[in-house]
């Protein structure tokens, strides 16, 4: 009866733009360290990539049944993890976000946590899916996914902690979340925001959330950066300046161009046409994503996927608005475009996941 | 574990996903939720279109703006500085000029990459041998290896090396070939003359700003305005230089200096200085017909061309910045207005009442030794011996004819007490207090050079008022202002004497006194060279008129005035009928026997007069001597004046510092002095006076540790004569005055020559290191207790 899964069902098309997009984050690498001493990152990228589709294909061929299975240990793991930063990581300016492993490899373990709460809310809200939500299924997945968000701001690391709520919110909202508890959940969260803004958060982390309004009241701190990075974005043009000539991207002017502001230096050198068509292969994909999850076989498959989704369409919005110049900044890089092992690695990981629930739509 | 129980229902319902009925449930739930994919892509496209108008509206409609941004960030504005205005001497002949020199610079990230882990390593390396060649001047702290190291390390793009090389320099570090190293030309003053008018031209700083004198004065018009360089950097980073603005070179300005003469006075001062181990001195020369100042030397000195090696104490400019008591040079103050009021005659006489005058309650003495009374007439002068033998009864006699308030009229208009105004920093208007604050004795230290204190330049734009015909004339060193120097209208100004006053007056000018008081006053300071205290200042086929004058110098520490250390000076003019110069010379703290003016000031006077008249090709007014004349009058016995007997209480002079502008550089200079004083004051063993130590104590260094250390102090020497019968080291001689016999120093190293002095009860002042050599006064002279004694030593 279980037939067996097929690459035959692997979704071809989604992976094409995916690499589509990884060798114009390779490219763009290549122009924007080009003078700089992070000459030679983008052959790095290419290995990065390379092991993420390694991975991808691994995880591809588990049942994510099975990984919904194992969520327990998997959750209880992520925990775990997240406590060993806090009290063995490498500290790196200031942060302890890396562990450092066995061979000399670092990894940020807050970069899995995400997988594993994209799998423990879809496998949540997929069981919850039969009646509306409760107040109390309302609180259980909020402290699912609160606490790894409040460890991980704790490390301190605000960026990351801010992209598991998108998990949360998305399975709210495909959970059935009645609109007047929604209307409440807003209320109540806005009303939060105070007491966070004014205990929790840190002064540099406040000024970064805010300074995007008004670039030039800081014009040494991240002010500067978000002028920098409009001026990037601005200089380009329809066309752009052409690869490796943006004047801003190789003049220094511009910050870390290969990774967090890889975008504005991609708009500089490619202009207004490549933007967009950057943002289309986006588009793309996430429709491809929503296009896979609402063919999955099942209500946890669509979580799943839909979970994905909300991770990556987040940090592209995110990403992309703090270039433009609509968002804070927050040090969310540009999925398959930032320099990067640890998010590249749970891009495809992610994708892998995805690839899986499509290849077992027709399982039944 | 409470999150575990997150999952307790979803674990065990699990399988049932697979089943056929569960997925039928399934179905129909999801069916309302493709409302749900439909708004969450709705608000995908929303955020899209956000997104890309954005875009739109930052890359297409204000482009233009955010490239002219870009632009402006790549484009950095340099200043180029401009080239600082020549400093002429009125003959056009460069003082001070601006010249081109090479500064080295590096590119650090060429030497090395910042991430090179050894980069730190190779900075060092490439800093060290720099330093072998730049660092030639261990106090010099910028080009340390050390330093260019860290400033290698600042900077990835740019670090100074070394300022303005000379071109030697240059050569060695480019034949070093070193990768990353660069060559800039800076503008660099240069003093061609090095020494010549330091003080009076000042020096100028890396950063081209005037630190003293002139540079400093007219910093402002020197400069001119800096030029701006726009340079703009390409995507490869490559400079590509455009300049936008040409600097505007400062102004030249001509100074009333002359070269040669400043020249010839700074010889005669060096000589002079030698020959009399003044600690300083000061030769003003002036033109006392327009005022205009042709040499104003100081010594010691300093080369501005290395200003760095030098103390701040050298840069004063003494002749306006610090005052001193003029002494007998005063009373051609006293005895002009006594001749312009009428209240003497140059024949009449003036009773010296047995040579001493009581003024209020003080006696006033004249040296009877010293006053040569010429015929029978016993105790009486005429105004013109008295001037030439330099009486004091008769300059306060004089004075209290007049009363205080006319006497000070005369004071204040002859330029006393207040700024002269010349084009140069820091100028004192010096102490004077008005008469409603004169104590009841003051009248009888005024009239002859006490209880007021000048400056030298002051000082030759008295004696010059009464050498032109009675007008006084503002100093002035500048020769024309800088509107007049713009635009290459540089005319030579030679020297012509013009015998005849500038009219209209010029501003500031006034008459002092009558043209015939004036010459009645050149007429006795003639008599003065001629047969009063001022013949050691006589001129070969020139006449020449002057008054000499001795102060003892006031010591700061103890407001009295000092016993051993004197102020000498000379102040004259020549020709007589028709003066081309007048010269002030100061001498401050001459070695002991030439400490009267006298002495150690007439013959610079005599040196320099002489050169300058013959440079200036003035016709001689008198017949030539034979060389035999002149060596008769050198070995005459000239009589000294002597230095005035003084109140010895200083402190009312002192106040007077208070009433000093805020910005008066004595101010400063004595509350600093008075400040640095008073702890050697309070270290005195506490509970014994002075004296009774040294009476108690009979052994040699005992008395030594009592007695002052061999500075300008010595006045501080304990009155009593040390009853030492024989300390270790030689036998002290004692007379019955207080007096001891210099020992011989000769031989002795420095050491042991500060012990013997201390255990005679002497003051010593240590010239050079090493043995002794020479010694002023000679061993066997007699003089007082406490007397500074100056020893040169050498290897």
């Amino acid at each position: 009866m279980r037939r067996t899964i097929s690459f035959r069902d692997f979704d071809w098309l989604l992976l094409a733009v995916v690499l589509l997009l990884c060798i114009i984050s390779i490219l763009e690498i290549y122009s924007a360290t080009l003078h700089t001493k992070f000459v030679g990152f983008h052959t790095k990228q290419v290995f990065w990539v390379l092991g993420g589709l390694g991975a991808m294909f691994i995880l591809s061929c588990i049942n994510y049944h099975r990984l919904l299975g194992w969520i327990h240990w998997l959750y209880l793991f992520c925990l775990v993890s997240l406590a060993g930063v806090l009290v063995a990581g490498q500290r790196v300016m200031g942060a302890r976000r890396w562990i450092r492993l066995p061979g000399g490899i670092h990894f940020q373990p807050s970069e899995w946590v995400k997988l594993i709460l994209i799998i423990a809310v879809a496998r949540y809200f997929a069981n919850l899916a039969r009646r509306e939500l409760s107040w109390g299924d309302v609180a259980k997945a909020g402290l699912m996914v609160g606490i790894p968000m409040l460890l991980v701001l704790k490390q301190p690391d605000l960026g990351t902690s801010l992209t598991y709520f998108p998990v949360l919110l998305m399975g709210l909202f495909l959970g059935g979340l009645h609109w007047k508890k929604a209307l409440i959940l807003t209320v109540g969260a806005l009303v939060l925001v105070v007491p966070v803004w004014y205990k929790v958060l840190k002064p540099y982390q406040k000024q970064r959330l805010t300074s995007f309004l008004n670039p030039d009241t800081d014009p040494r701190g991240s002010g500067y950066q978000v002028k920098q990075s409009l001026i990037a974005v601005g200089d380009g043009g329809l066309f752009g300046r052409g690869a490796t000539k943006g004047t801003q991207t190789q003049g220094d002017f511009l910050p870390i161009p290969y990774t967090d502001f890889i975008f504005a230096a991609f708009s500089e050198e490619h202009g207004f046409v490549g933007a967009v068509f950057v943002l289309l292969l986006y588009f793309f994909v996430l429709m491809r994503l929503i296009q896979n999850a609402q063919t999955a076989a099942d209500l946890s498959g669509t979580f799943l996927v839909m979970g994905v989704v909300a991770v990556i369409s987040f940090q592209i919005a995110v990403n992309v608005g703090m270039v433009i110049g609509l968002m804070p900044v927050t040090g969310i890089p540009l999925p398959l475009m930032s320099y990067g092992g640890s998010s590249i690695l749970f891009t495809f990981l992610a994708l892998g996941i995805v690839m899986n629930v499509r290849m077992n739509r027709f399982v039944n | 574990m409470k999150q575990l129980s997150f999952f307790s229902r979803p674990a065990a319902s699990g399988p049932a996903a697979g089943k056929p009925g569960g997925t039928k449930r399934l179905q129909a739930a999801v069916a309302p939720r493709r409302l749900r994919f439909l708004q969450i892509t709705s608000f995908f496209i929303f955020w899209a279109v956000v997104i890309c108008g954005r875009l739109f509206w930052l890359q297409v409609v204000r482009h233009p703006e955010f490239v002219a941004r870009a632009a402006r960030e790549q484009q950095r504005t340099f200043e180029v500085a401009p080239r600082r205005g020549i400093l002429y001497d009125r003959n056009l002949h460069e003082l001070a000029m601006t010249v081109l020199a090479d500064s080295v610079y590096a590119v650090p990230s060429q030497i090395a990459s910042k991430h090179d882990p050894e980069a730190r390593a190779k900075y060092l390396a490439a800093a060290q041998q720099l330093a072998n060649i730049v660092h030639t001047d261990p106090e010099d702290r910028f080009t340390s290896a050390h330093q260019i190291a860290a400033r290698l390390n600042a900077s990835r793009e740019f670090a100074w090396v070394a300022r303005k090389l000379p071109p030697a320099q240059i050569a060695r570090v480019k034949a070093l070939g070193m990768k990353g190293i660069y060559f800039q030309p800076e503008f660099k003053r240069y003093y061609p003359n090095q020494q010549l008018a330091a003080q009076v031209l000042g020096y100028v700083g890396t950063d081209d700003n005037g630190l003293g004198g002139i540079e400093s004065e007219y910093n402002h018009d020197l400069r001119g305005v800096p030029g701006r360089m726009l340079t703009a950097l390409d995507a490869r980073r490559r400079v590509m230089g455009s300049q936008e603005r040409d600097p505007q070179p400062g102004d030249n300005l001509v100074l009333t200096l002359d070269e040669n003469i400043q020249f010839m006075a700074e010889q005669a001062l060096d000589r002079n200085m030698e020959r009399t181990h003044a600690l300083s001195g000061t030769v003003i020369v002036q033109d006392p017909q327009t005022g205009q100042i042709l040499a104003l030397a100081v010594r010691p000195t300093f080369d501005p061309n290395h200003f760095r090696h030098d103390k701040p104490s050298l840069l004063r400019d003494h002749a306006v910045t610090d005052v001193y008591e003029p002494g007998s040079v005063f009373k051609l103050v006293t005895y002009s207005a006594a001749l312009q009021e009428h209240v003497v005659t140059p024949d009449s006489m003036i009773p010296t009442l047995g040579g001493k005058i009581d003024v209020a309650g003080r006696i006033v003495h004249d040296d009877r030794d010293a006053i040569r009374y010429e015929g029978q007439h016993n105790n009486v002068l005429t105004a013109t011996q008295a001037l030439e033998q330099s009486s004091d009864v008769a300059a306060v006699e004089l004075a209290e004819r007049m009363g205080k308030d006319r006497f000070y009229q005369y004071i204040r208009s002859f330029g006393f007490g207040q700024r002269t105004g010349i084009e140069l920093p820091g100028e004192t208007r010096g102490l004077l207090k008005p008469p409603q604050r004169w104590n009841p004795t003051t009248i009888g230290s005024i009239p002859m050079g006490q209880e007021i204190g000048v400056t030298p330049l002051q000082l030759v734009a008295m004696v010059s008022t009464i050498a032109n015909g009675g007008v006084y004339l503002p100093p002035h060193i500048l020769l024309r202002n800088s509107a007049d120097a713009k635009g290459g209208r540089l005319l030579p100004a030679a020297f012509h004497p013009e015998h005849e006053l500038a009219d209209p007056l010029p501003a500031g000018a006034h008459r002092v006194i009558s043209t015939l008081t004036a010459a009645e006053m050149r007429k006795m300071m003639q008599g003065v060279v001629e047969h009063g205290t001022g013949i050691p200042a006589q001129l070969n086929g020139y006449s020449a008129a002057g008054k000499t004058g001795t102060a003892q110098k006031i010591d700061v520490a103890t407001h009295r005035y000092s016993k051993t250390e004197y102020v000498a000076s000379f102040a004259g003019f020549a020709p007589v009928s028709d003066p081309a110069i007048t010269i002030a010379v100061v001498m401050n703290s001459p070695a002991y026997q030439f400490h009267y003016g006298t002495q150690a000031s007439a013959p610079v006077f005599r040196e320099l007069a002489q050169q300058i008249l013959e440079y200036l090709g003035v016709p001689h007014d008198e017949p030539l001597k034979t060389t035999q004349e002149m060596a008769a009058i050198a070995s005459e016995p000239a009589q000294g004046d002597e230095p005035e007997q003084h109140l010895d209480d200083l402190n009312s002079l002192f106040d007077e510092v208070n009433d000093l502008p805020a910005d008066d550089p004595l101010r400063a200079e004595l509350s600093a002095q008075q400040a640095d004083v008073a702890p050697e004051v309070n270290a005195a063993p506490a509970g014994k006076p002075p004296e009774q130590t040294s009476l108690s104590q009979s052994n040699g260094p005992a008395v030594a540790a009592t007695l002052p250390p061999p500075s300008s102090r010595s006045a501080a020497a304990p009155a009593a004569p040390a009853a030492s019968s024989s300390p270790p080291g030689g036998i002290i001689v004692v007379d019955a005055q207080h007096r001891v016999a210099v020992p011989s120093f000769l031989g002795e190293p420095v050491r042991q020559a500060v012990e013997s002095a201390g255990s005679a009860g002497l003051g010593l002042r240590v010239v050079g290191s090493g043995i002794a050599r020479e010694q002023v006064p000679a061993p066997g002279t007699m003089v007082p207790l406490g007397t500074g004694i100056v020893v040169r030593f050498s290897r």
